[in-house]
């Protein structure tokens, strides 16, 4: 197993929640989603986003309207559907918990090896 | 200088290098591919094409700047390889990407239904072994012709164990195509770089190189050649165990219906099976032969399809128990049958019937064999059974295995003995059996009419019925042996001529025949007569090849 497919795997499944979390306060672009991601150092290829978002949108989670912009196509503007906020609110409890479990293994863990 | 295409990304547009459009297209239709989902796709590419017209925007410092291929590089690489977009199935599984990969490649043997005409079984297998189908279809019709309808049987099989092609996945597998962009990026790649590599061989190093790991690659293609011969070995095996054991069970097959829809209603050798087998089930018996063959041979015959294909699906475990137990009912059933058949047979009796003959010491006795004059028979003896219908119309077993003996009786009267012997699966039984046998005989002015056949019942079948005639006779009596009695004595020590009647002398361990003509016997027999009377000079009579000569004892008796 190459480490780069642990890593991306990892970051995959925490990818769903943290643009559902940037989402939460205020709506936003495409563009500004990806800026605060890497902002955040989680690297993620931009491609990846776009399917995401619309499965997302599918699945009733997010809604988006058209804006125009300056000198360019117009652009989605992505929010949080009411399903999408108790969804989120659920990743958040979810993602917690896994924190704590996580935090507590590997914790036992180096002090067994320390 | 290079030719410009004009294209519209999501509405704006732009003026592009041809090379870049073809990398542009090339990197959406990639990217098209990639995603899997149908109902999201063209939005994600309207997002996508978006998002590229945006990067482009904001590359371009003037208005009227063209598109270059160092700008759709690296707006590609911002947003990423196409595979990466299949990520989005997998954030939702746990699939990890290598695993497809590899799976890609393996060709596995599905059943074509779309494009088949049947069952797609035909066409699956072209595409397993990588021909037409076309070529398929014909090559299984003549098969199917040429095989007597072998093949038939073993496409039913083929129907029933190898799974269809249903989704996707399947059909790339079943024609063994990668199922991956990145495969093909790579295996062009490959292509490429295989050709590259192969041009700057041309030098001796490579040469040298080669002559070094000579006798290693000698060995390796030995090696590979023994092992193919090896395998191409176990696959004939493996075709051959599919044919025979196909043939087997197809003529097994057609036996059993052939009983079943047309034996049944009388066919003659039916009736003959029947009288060997007394039980009224004979389907049952056959259903056990079919099944007790037929089912070894379904496993051989799959046996050898799972050698020549190795992803075969399984037939699975319940019907290889189901088939199992079959089996072995069939055969328990078929060693009861046995059993019991052998105990109709276990006991045998006989009655007895004697008369005695008003017949003077010296009077001859004409003995004729009497034919039947209900069932047309020659007066020829023989052991087999046959099924006749009497006077009323029933079935009977007739038979012609009588055995007549002269025997010197202790007394001076004549006797005559009939012995009628048969088996049964208890003493009783067979005692009945024996009774059953109907035999008769008429005795009127010095002549016995024996008849030459005896009959009985048929509901108890063969019960290795025979009747044996004994005639007690005084010594040295005479006989008249009439015509056909020859064959029916159980010492035929006197060869007779069947077609003529002959004088017999009753003697003590078998009669003599008196008037034989000497050129019918067949080897060197010599005929003595001897008088021993009271120890007084004897006289010998003696007849052979050279004639007939009289003379004392005292002479030599080898001339």
């Amino acid at each position: 197993m190459k480490i780069e497919n642990t890593k991306a795997q990892m970051r995959k499944g925490v990818l769903e929640y943290c643009i559902l979390s940037i989402l939460r306060d205020k709506d936003a672009y495409v563009a500004e989603i990806l800026d605060t991601l890497k902002n955040a150092k989680l690297l993620v290829v931009e491609g990846t986003i776009y399917p995401l978002l619309t499965r997302l949108k599918n699945a009733g989670l997010l809604s988006y309207r058209w804006e125009e912009s300056t000198g360019g196509p117009p652009r989605k503007y992505y929010g949080l559907t009411d399903e999408g906020k108790s969804f989120l609110q659920e990743l958040s409890t979810t993602w917690d918990d896994l924190q704590s479990a996580v935090t507590l293994v590997t914790k036992t863990n180096k002090n067994k090896n320390s | 200088m290079n030719k410009t295409v004009n294209i519209n990304l999501a509405g704006i547009l732009f003026q592009i290098d041809e090379d870049a459009y073809r990398k542009l297209h090339d990197y959406l239709q990639n990217v098209r591919k990639s995603i899997s989902d149908p109902q999201g796709r063209e939005e994600i590419m309207q997002d996508i094409e978006a998002r590229i017209a945006e990067l482009f925007q904001e590359k371009m410092t003037t208005k009227s700047q063209i598109v270059s291929l160092n700008m759709v590089e690296s707006v590609t690489d911002l947003m990423g390889r196409p595979e990466d977009y299949i990520v989005d199935d997998e954030i939702f599984e746990d699939e990890p990407t290598t695993k497809k990969k590899e799976q890609a490649t393996a060709k596995k043997l599905y059943r074509d239904t779309r494009h088949g005409n049947v069952a797609g079984v035909s066409t699956g297998l072209a595409h397993y072994i990588g021909i037409d189908p076309i070529w398929m279809h014909l090559a299984w019709i003549l098969l199917c012709f040429l095989s007597f309808g072998i093949f038939i049987v073993a496409y039913i099989i083929f129907w029933v164990l190898v799974p269809e092609a249903k989704s996707t996945s399947d059909y790339l597998h079943m024609q063994g195509k990668a199922v991956n962009i990145d495969n093909i990026e790579k295996k062009v790649k490959e292509g490429f770089d295989s050709v590259s590599q192969k041009m700057k061989d041309v030098d001796y190093q490579k040469y040298g190189e080669k002559a070094k790991h000579g006798t290693v690659t000698i060995f390796e293609n030995l090696g590979n050649l023994i092992a193919n011969c090896f395998k191409l070995l176990i696959k004939i095996i493996g075709i051959f165990l599919m044919v025979v054991s196909g043939m087997f069970l197809i003529s097994i097959i057609f036996t059993f219906f052939g009983i079943g829809i047309f034996g049944f209603t009388g066919a003659d050798w039916i009736n003959y099976f029947e009288l060997y087998y007394t039980s009224s089930s004979i389907l049952v018996a056959s259903l056990c032969l079919l099944f007790a063959m037929g089912i070894p041979l379904i496993f051989l015959f799959i046996l050898g399809l799972k050698i020549l294909i190795p992803n075969l699906k399984s037939v699975g475990n319940t019907v290889k128990y189901v088939l199992l137990s079959l089996w072995l009912i069939a055969v328990f059933l078929l060693i009861y049958f046995g059993v019991r058949q052998a105990t109709y047979h276990m006991f045998e009796n006989q009655v007895y019937a004697v008369e005695t003959l008003p017949v003077q010491k010296n009077d001859t006795l004409f003995v004729k064999m009497r034919r039947s004059n209900i069932y047309s028979e020659s007066i020829h003896w023989n052991n087999e059974f046959q099924i006749k219908i009497n006077k009323n119309g029933e079935k009977v077993l007739f038979s012609k295995n009588i055995r007549i003996t002269y025997i010197p009786s202790k007394d001076s009267i004549a006797k005559i003995e009939i012995e009628k012997s048969a088996d049964g699966n208890s003493f009783i039984n067979a005692t009945k059996n024996a009774e059953k046998i109907q035999y008769s005989y008429i005795f009127k002015g010095n002549t016995l009419y024996l008849d030459s056949f005896f009959t009985t019942d048929i509901l108890d079948g063969f019960q290795d019925q025979e009747v044996a005639i004994r005639l007690y006779l005084p010594l040295e009596s005479i006989i008249y042996a009439g015509k056909n009695t020859e064959n029916f004595n159980r010492y035929n020590s006197y060869i007779l001529d069947e077609e003529t009647e002959h004088f017999l002398r009753v003697e003590k361990n078998s009669p003599t025949c008196l008037d034989c003509p000497i050129s019918k016997v067949k080897h060197q027999s010599i005929i003595r007569y001897s008088s021993t009377e009271n120890g007084e000079e004897n006289i010998k009579v003696k007849i052979s090849a050279d004639g007939v000569k009289v003379y004392r004892q005292t002479d030599s008796l080898n001339n």
